[in-house]
C-alpha cells in the first residue's frame, strides 16, 4: 500500500520540471574539497590505524559532488570480509563523522588482490 | 526497526550477497564472525565476535547483546554456523531449527542414521574408524563404495573405491586430509595460503568416517525453504556432468530441471527431500538437498540446513528480482512471508574446477568468456599467488560462470563454451614434489 503511494508521488514529481533534489538541499552539502578533507581525516585517524592490524589500508580516491570513491588495499584487496568492513566499519564511520556524504563507492579491483586477509573456502 | 543477526564465518563465499540483501531491506544489521573485525571498536552494535565452535557460549554472548539491541532474526549464512545459529535462536526464543536437528544435518553419520530410521531412501552405510585395520575393513565393504568424512563440505575428502586396493588408498588419503584439517602434528599444510586461517564447525573427533554404497545415476540439487516443517521448493537444479568419481567435483548446475514434472519426476524428488528434512527434524529456514536418481527412484545423498553454496545463489531471482539472500532474511524475520516464485528464465552456474595443484598466476580469455551469448558473468574467486589444491584435498573453486538463456540446454551450452575460452596459468610444482594424485 505504502509502495503505491510512494511510487505515485515519485511519478508525479518526475512529470514536473522540478529537480529531483532541491537547490536548498544541495546548498547544505559541503563542497567536494571540504568533504575530501573531512573524509581523509576520518581515514587517517580512525580507519587506517585499525585496519593496519590486518595488513589493510583504505585510500580516498576522489570526491565528486558528494559521492566518495574509496579503494581498499593490502590485506583488504580481495578479502572475503571486505564488504563487512566497508559497510559496517568504513562507511558507518565516515557517515557518522561527515554529514552530507552521499554514496560511498568501493572502486577496488578485488580480483587482483594478491594477499587477502580472509579467503573464501567452503560452502 | 527490526534487527537481523548475520552469522558470517570469515571463510564464507556469501558475505557480499547477504550484506547487500540485509542492507537493502533497511533493517538494522549486526554481523558476527569468529574473528574480530579490525573496525569493531568503531561500530560495536554492528560487528560482533562469537566463538562459533562453542554454541552455548556464543548464545550467551548474543543474549547479553540483545538486552540492549533486541534481535528479531538470526541468519546462519552457511553450513559452518548452522548449529550455533540454532543455539542462539533457541536462547533468544526465536523460531528456528532445533539444535538437535541442526547437529544431525551437520554430521553425515547421524544424518544417515536418521534417514534409515525414518525410511528415507539413502545409501547403505557403515561407520568406520581410522584405527581399524584397513585391509580387514576392505574385506567387509561392498564395491563400488564411497569413502566420506563425517563433516567436511564441498566434496572434500570424498573418494570412490571400486576394489580393495583403491579402498585402502582412499582411506589413507582421507586420514591425511582429516589430520590436516584438524591441525594434527605431522600433517602437511595443503589447504591454501589464506593470511588468516580459521576452522569452524569441525567435529572434535577425526577418527571416524563413513563408507557408503555408491549410488549410480544422475544427481540433482534441490533448493528449498522450510516454514513450520512445510517445504517450499525454490529451485531444482540438474547437474549435467556425471558425478561418478573417483572424486565428486561439482561443476554445472542448471535450473529449471529437465526432468519430467509428473509423479515419478520432480514431485517425487521434492517429496523425498521433504521426508529427509522431516527425518532430521528440520522445520525452519533454507535447505539444500542433494539426491541421486537411482533406477528405483530418488535417493537422498544429503540434506543441509543451509542454502546453496559458493556464489551459486546468483543464478536465482524471485518475484520481481529478489535475491535468495533477501528471501532468506525475509523468511527469518516474518514467519508468514510466502516465498515468491523463481523467475522463469533458465539459468545456471559453473563452478570452475581446480584442475591441478600449484600457484595460481593469472587467467587469460576472460573477455572472450564473458562475451559468450547467454553468459551473465564470470567471477574468478581465486587470487593471484594463491596455492591451488584440487579435490579431494582442497575445497575451493577457481571461480564461477553464470548464464541465463531461453532453455536449460542453451544455458549449459553457454557455460561450457565460456569455460572453454578460459585459460588458467598455474605454476605447478616439480613432479617430485607433487603430493596431489588425481587417481583414486
Amino acid at each position: 500500500m505504502i509502495g503505491k503511494t510512494i511510487g505515485a508521488s515519485i511519478r508525479a514529481h518526475l512529470s514536473t520540471d522540478d529537480p529531483a533534489v532541491s537547490d536548498a538541499a544541495w546548498e547544505s552539502v559541503p563542497s567536494s574539497d571540504e568533504l575530501r578533507e573531512q573524509v581523509q581525516h576520518v581515514l587517517d585517524t580512525d580507519i587506517n590505524p585499525s585496519v593496519a592490524a590486518h595488513g589493510g589500508v583504505v585510500r580516498l580516491i576522489d570526491v565528486k559532488d558528494n559521492q566518495v570513491f574509496i579503494q581498499m588495499g593490502g590485506g583488504y584487496q580481495g578479502c572475503g570480509q571486505a564488504d563487512v568492513t566497508l559497510k559496517f566499519g568504513v562507511e558507518n564511520s565516515i557517515r557518522a563523522a561527515v554529514p552530507g556524504v552521499g554514496v560511498i563507492l568501493d572502486v577496488t579491483d578485488h580480483a587482483s588482490g594478491r594477499n587477502p586477509y580472509f579467503t573464501p573456502s567452503t560452502k | 526497526m527490526p534487527r537481523v543477526l548475520l552469522l558470517l564465518p570469515t571463510t564464507t563465499y556469501r558475505t557480499e550477497a547477504f550484506v547487500a540483501a540485509a542492507s537493502g531491506l533497511g533493517v538494522d544489521v549486526t554481523v558476527a564472525s569468529e574473528q574480530p573485525n579490525a573496525l569493531a571498536r568503531l561500530n560495536p552494535t554492528a560487528l560482533l565476535t562469537l566463538d562459533f565452535n562453542d554454541p552455548q557460549k556464543a548464545a550467551q554472548r548474543v543474549v547479553e547483546f540483545s538486552a540492549t539491541h533486541p534481535i528479531d532474526a538470526v541468519v546462519p549464512v552457511d553450513s559452518q554456523v548452522v548449529v550455533v545459529g540454532a543455539a542462539i535462536s533457541a536462547a533468544l526464543g526465536l523460531r528456528h531449527n532445533s539444535v538437535t536437528s541442526a547437529t544431525a544435518a551437520q554430521d553425515k553419520h547421524h544424518m544417515r542414521q536418521q534417514f534409515k530410521l525414518a525410511g528415507v531412501p539413502s545409501p547403505k552405510f557403515t561407520l568406520c574408524s581410522l584405527q581399524e585395520d584397513r585391509a580387514a575393513l576392505g574385506h567387509r565393504v561392498d564395491f563400488p563404495c564411497v569413502v566420506k568424512p563425517l563433516s567436511l563440505a564441498a566434496s572434500q575428502g570424498v573418494i570412490r573405491a571400486d576394489d580393495q586396493g583403491q579402498f585402502i588408498r582412499a582411506v589413507n588419503r582421507l586420514d591425511a586430509i582429516l589430520k590436516r584439517e584438524h591441525g594434527m602434528p605431522g600433517a602437511t599444510e595443503t589447504s591454501g595460503n589464506a593470511s588468516a586461517s580459521s576452522q569452524v564447525g569441525l567435529p572434535t573427533s577425526s577418527e571416524e568416517f563413513l563408507v557408503e554404497q555408491f549410488v549410480d545415476g544422475p544427481e540433482v540439487a534441490l533448493e528449498g525453504m522450510l516454514t513450520r516443517g512445510e517445504l517450499s521448493v525454490l529451485a531444482l537444479f540438474d547437474k549435467p556432468d556425471p558425478l561418478d568419481g573417483p572424486f565428486f567435483e561439482e561443476t554445472i548446475y542448471v535450473t529449471p530441471s529437465r526432468l519430467p514434472t509428473e509423479t515419478r519426476g520432480q514431485i517425487q524428488i521434492a517429496r523425498c527431500a521433504e521426508q529427509a528434512a522431516r527425518a532430521l527434524g528440520l522445520t525452519e529456514g533454507p535447505v539444500h538437498a542433494e539426491l541421486r536418481l537411482a533406477k528405483d527412484g530418488p535417493t537422498v545423498i544429503e540434506v543441509n540446513a543451509r542454502s546453496i553454496g559458493g556464489l551459486c545463489s546468483r543464478t536465482l531471482r524471485f518475484g520481481t528480482g529478489m535475491s535468495l539472500e533477501e528471501l532468506i532474511i525475509r523468511c527469518a524475520l516474518d514467519g508468514e512471508f510466502e516465498p515468491p516464485e523463481r523467475q522463469c528464465q533458465a539459468t545456471g552456474v559453473m563452478m570452475i574446477p581446480t584442475a591441478c595443484a600449484g600457484r595460481f598466476i593469472e587467467v587469460h580469455g576472460l573477455d572472450e568468456a564473458r562475451a559468450v551469448s547467454g553468459v551473465e558473468g564470470v567471477t574468478i574467486s581465486a587470487h593471484p599467488g594463491q596455492q591451488l589444491v584440487p579435490l579431494p584435498e582442497g575445497s575451493r573453486y577457481l571461480g564461477f560462470i553464470f548464464a541465463q538463456a531461453d532453455s536449460p540446454e542453451s544455458v549449459e551450452t553457454a557455460l561450457r563454451e565460456s569455460y572453454a575460452r578460459l585459460e588458467f596459468k598455474i605454476e605447478t610444482p616439480p613432479l617430485s614434489q607433487t603430493t596431489f594424485d588425481r587417481t583414486p
